[in-house]
């Protein structure tokens, strides 16, 4: 659309963008699965030495690997069986005719704009066994028997970490599922109430099944989200104790960063890429499918 | 109907409360001695007030020095973000052809690449710079990161708006950065203020490039100053909660003030996303 001048000055626009773009992201990824088959320290005068699929065996054959997996995998539960029901049941309260609708919208989005770091402290202390805030509530409550280490049990310490997360998100995925929400032509409700319709029945036989386009993108940033999740381990457990709630970003990190394990790293990195595009592009695919 | 109005009432009074309480929490611990924190119910108000740890985080634990980094380094990275992400965009989205179309893919697939995964080449590469403690480094990373999702939704607003404007402008004799800069991000700035705003919030939050770049304490961001400061004394934990406090006391202040564009914001962002 423009002249002959006018176009090259156009595309000069965009090169900016694209250098940092292929330096700093593209290069660096690629780097990663290329060097996933070198075992190498990172020094620049130290030898690269080509190991072929070493890193790639020894990940699969480390049970930490797996363990990081099988909690990205509680993320994902998490996501769909609490973050979902509850997000959901919040967009419904802030888009409904309420009294307090401001005031709740804005206390359940708050913990969206808070830095990760200090909302991990904030739980971290209130699970706190000595002074924490839970285990008092509980044992006010008479349930001193549920009072519990909730961190530092080995057992359990990856679903407090789940729920924090879930604690998180709830206000963000509130917002995506309110904008579907309202997108609903509210006439559609008037013509179910003249039917006779009840309240639940319009959610499930209405609602629902108009928000398919929403619990989409919310399983789409739901799966590959999980496979992400990084700062709220970093903070609050560091993968601990025992390695119990390492994620496969946490494993990656302490590897390569604590133990100098860069090519295990890599290729844990390397792994979490092709998931990762991979699972986007599978669900982006099936979404359209279904549009 | 009445009996399903108090459920959702009791549910939201509950979740509010959950979102709320940890911030109670930590308030009211940060003026309470270690006595009483370890002494007294989680819930009840200390006896005793000491607003003196907050003088003591702010000089010694250099809160003051780290807020400030925080919001240098957010401020300039949205502003990197909008500028470059506004001229690629306006290139991808109005120029015909093949050309542009695969630059574009290129740009989204950015999207869906876990940060992740490029962490160790990306210290190499610092390293062989010698890019570590400094404001450009950790300016030009984030900005970088955060290009591929402004030019999505960006590029997305411009496809969308009226075809006549362009024509109105390029009859009047209008070059291309002059129609930019005149035309294009006056039109785009609903969509530019809501790139801004998350940018400015993922950036301000981040943690781990800022773990792995920034190592001289006087560029400690927020989030840094926090974890250190709570590494470091594990022993008064009066100080600690005031720390915390600190660190989200912008935050929460910024978002009372502008809870309308955040969330709006973050709802076009999201569901386009």
């Amino acid at each position: 659309m423009f002249a002959h001048r006018a176009k090259w000055i156009g595309i000069g626009f965009v090169f900016p963008a694209m250098i940092l773009y292929t330096v700093l992201l593209i290069y660096p990824a690629l780097y990663a699965v290329y060097m996933s088959f070198f075992n190498w320290n990172l020094i620049a005068s130290s030898t690269m030495e080509f190991v072929g699929f070493h890193h790639y065996v020894q990940m699969l054959e480390d049970a930490t690997f797996w363990r990081s997996l099988t909690n990205a995998c509680w993320f994902i539960l998490g996501s769909f069986l609490v973050l979902m029901p509850i997000s959901f049941a919040l967009a419904l309260v802030v888009t409904g005719d309420r009294k307090f609708k401001r005031f709740f919208k804005t206390a359940f989005f708050m913990p969206v704009v808070l830095p990760i770091t200090a909302v991990g402290l904030m739980w971290t202390f209130i699970l706190n066994p000595n002074f924490g805030a839970l285990n008092a509530l509980l044992e006010t409550l008479g349930l001193g028997g549920l009072a519990h280490d909730w961190l530092g049990d080995p057992d359990r310490s990856i679903f407090t970490v789940v729920l924090v997360n879930a604690w998180v998100f709830a206000g963000l995925n509130m917002v995506i599922f309110a904008a579907g929400l309202v997108s609903i032509p509210k006439d559609i409700y008037q013509a179910a109430e003249i039917d006779g319709a009840n309240r639940s029945q319009q959610i499930w036989q209405i609602t629902i099944p108009m928000m398919k386009e929403t619990f989409k993108i919310f399983s789409i940033l739901a799966i590959t989200g999980s496979l992400k999740v990084f700062d709220i381990v970093y903070v609050m457990t560091g993968g601990g104790p025992n390695q119990k709630t390492e994620v496969p970003a946490s494993l990656l990190f302490n590897q390569a960063f604590k133990y100098n394990n860069f090519g295990l790293a890599n290729s844990i990195g390397t792994f979490i890429l092709v998931a990762g595009l991979t699972i986007s592009l599978i669900l982006n695919r099936l979404a359209k499918q279904d549009a | 109907m009445k009996k399903k109005n108090i459920v959702i009432y009791l549910f939201a009074v509950f979740w509010a409360a959950i979102t709320l309480y940890p911030l109670y929490f930590t308030l009211i611990s940060s003026v309470k001695t270690n006595n009483e924190i370890f002494g007294i119910s989680a819930f009840k108000l200390p006896t005793e007030y000491h607003f003196d740890y907050y003088v003591r985080v702010f000089v010694e634990a250099g809160l003051g020095r780290a807020l400030f980094n925080s919001f240098f380094i957010s401020s300039m990275s949205t502003f990197l973000v909008v500028l470059l992400a506004s001229m690629a965009s306006f290139y991808l989205a109005k120029a015909n052809g093949k050309i542009p179309g695969i630059l574009y893919l290129y740009v989204i697939l950015g999207i869906m690449i876990p940060f992740n995964s490029t962490l160790i080449p990306l210290v190499k590469l610092v390293a062989s710079v010698n890019g570590y403690n400094s404001y450009s480094t950790i300016i030009v990373i984030y900005a970088t990161f955060h290009i591929p999702f402004a030019i999505f939704l960006i590029s997305g607003y411009i496809r969308g708006l009226n075809k006549e404007i362009d024509e109105s402008a390029l009859v009047d004799g209008c070059g291309p950065v002059r129609y930019l800069f005149s035309f294009v991000i006056p039109i785009c700035m609903p969509i530019i203020s809501t790139t801004a705003i998350l940018t400015f919030l993922f950036t301000y939050n981040e943690l781990i490039f800022a773990v792995l770049f920034l190592t001289k304490k006087e560029m400690y961001t927020i989030s840094l100053s926090m974890l250190s400061f709570v590494g470091e004394r594990s022993v008064e934990m009066g100080p600690i909660f005031a720390a915390i406090v600190i660190a989200i006391l912008p935050m929460i202040t910024v978002y009372l003030l502008m809870q309308e564009k955040v969330i709006g914001g973050l709802s076009t962002g999201a569901v386009k996303g």
